[in-house]
């Protein structure tokens, strides 16, 4: 019965992951537009759900769809498929697929166990440079305590903060000779709120997460989340030291400094647009306007609404699935 | 993604580099002596550091009688300035993105014109505010 169970779950993640993940991919850049109208924090949260939306999705239909399975193994509703007169736990749509070939089981798990071991080695590497870039960086930066920062001492512009669950902030020597007072505490300020709110963890989670989506779909999503997570910092920057003009303007200075000293990245893979700059500095130029409430209530309903009819499709869904 | 392909160093072996570069030329026994025992770390240990020093050719050694005495082959300066510009091409590579977050996407470039065209808007809403403040 297990078998069983577990067959019908995998196929049904996949099958319901799957189509949420094509839904988003077609209608996602024409949400975008609405989407990037959107206030920061609002966007984010909303970026968050949609990138991890296939995968919870795809997994909460399934646990729904497989509720009848399991009632019907406690002798709780045999009555609605004559199937489940064996005491076999499956998915109605999917039991035929179940029984149709123990070649098909053997070569399907030997391509999950294929896709899951190539990912694991992915990130296995990934985490080892991580560990690496933070050896490398705990080497050449020495603590900086008026300006509570790790100081690097280059001849380049750069200022970042890095690091997993315990993040801190980076400065290049040449950065700080280069930037005054104010325009300082402006980056530090944003740095820092990157550092508060763990914004590197929360990416690599969500990036994880988002494994169902198609890739072109996913990077974009992701992109905007980045996007989103600046602006969250600009504000939280623009709250520091009291004046929008200042950050954008310490924005512009920034972005002059990086084209004038550090090296051109690879021109393949480089973008041109100096990372979303011109969002950035309008968003700051703006008034912020109050998320109206109208947008709040309606997502929450929205959102309310989804679980719900989930929840009452239980008995059509597993029949349907 | 290029990272740090030269040395990647641990923390004993860059105390050990430490050593060497304040004190000259040592064998295991003498590195040992000032840096093993204080941290209960066994000659073995200190042996096969001062080994894999060697291989990522920090080191140069000779045999004297029957130990071999190391001695450091780079200057602190260049290690460091090596590790940077290794950091420094980290950071323009586009995979950085998923490592750390920048004020500003290190790997991307604005021209100049653009950047000027920014800096004009914020000019103007500068001078607005001043009129606002002063009307």
């Amino acid at each position: 019965m297990s078998m069983h169970f577990l067959q019908s779950g995998i196929l049904a993640t996949f099958f319901s992951g799957g189509l949420l993940s094509l839904l988003s991919a077609i209608g996602y850049p024409s949400f975008r537009r609405h989407l990037l109208s959107l206030p920061c924090h609002f966007r984010a949260k909303v970026l968050a759900v949609t990138l991890c939306g296939p995968l919870l999705l795809g997994i909460l239909i399934t646990l729904f769809g497989l509720l009848p399975s399991w009632m019907a193994s406690h002798d709780e509703a045999t009555e609605h498929c004559a199937t489940h007169a064996n005491g076999m736990a499956h998915l109605c749509w999917f039991d035929p697929l179940v029984h149709l070939s123990d070649q098909f089981w053997t070569i399907g798990a030997g391509l999950m166990v294929g896709v899951l071991g190539y990912g694991m080695v992915a990130a296995l590497r990934f985490w080892l440079r991580i560990r690496r870039f933070q050896a490398a960086l705990n080497l050449i930066s020495e603590y900086d305590a008026r300006h509570r920062v790790y100081r690097i001492d280059s001849e380049r512009a750069f200022v970042f903060a890095a690091g997993l669950f315990a993040p801190r902030v980076f400065i290049s020597s040449h950065l700080i000779e280069q930037l005054s007072g104010p325009q300082l505490a402006v980056v530090l300020a944003h740095e820092q709120s990157h550092c508060r709110r763990r914004d590197m963890l929360w990416r690599l989670c969500l990036s994880i997460a988002s494994l169902l989506h198609f890739s072109a779909t996913r990077r974009q999503l992701l992109r905007d989340l980045e996007l989103a997570q600046e602006q969250i910092c600009d504000t939280e920057a623009v709250q520091c030291v009291s004046d929008r003009l200042l950050v954008a303007e310490t924005l512009i200075k920034i972005v002059r400094q990086l084209n004038l000293s550090m090296p051109e990245a690879n021109p393949a893979i480089s973008a041109f647009n100096g990372s979303h700059i011109e969002l950035r500095i309008r968003q700051l130029l703006e008034q912020p306007e109050p998320l109206p409430r109208t947008t709040v209530w309606l997502s929450a309903l929205l959102f309310g609404l989804l679980l719900s009819g989930v929840v009452s499709l239980t008995m059509p869904l597993h029949h349907l699935l | 993604m290029k990272i740090i392909q030269r040395p990647y160093l641990g923390e004993l072996e860059m105390a050990v580099l430490e050593y060497l570069w304040a004190n000259g030329t040592f064998d295991a026994n003498g590195v040992h002596a000032a840096l093993g025992r204080s941290r209960g770390i066994s000659h073995n240990t200190i042996q096969s550091t001062l080994e894999r020093l060697y291989k990522k050719k920090l080191l140069t050694r000779q045999k004297v009688s029957r130990a071999y005495v190391y001695q450091t082959s780079v200057s602190r300066d260049e290690l460091m300035g090596r590790m940077i510009t290794d950091v420094v091409h980290t950071l323009v590579d586009d995979d950085a993105d998923s490592m750390l977050a920048a004020f500003i996407d290190i790997a991307a470039r604005s021209d100049e014109a653009h950047l000027d065209r920014l800096e004009e808007l914020i000019s103007e809403y500068r001078s607005n505010r001043c009129h606002k403040s002063t009307s």
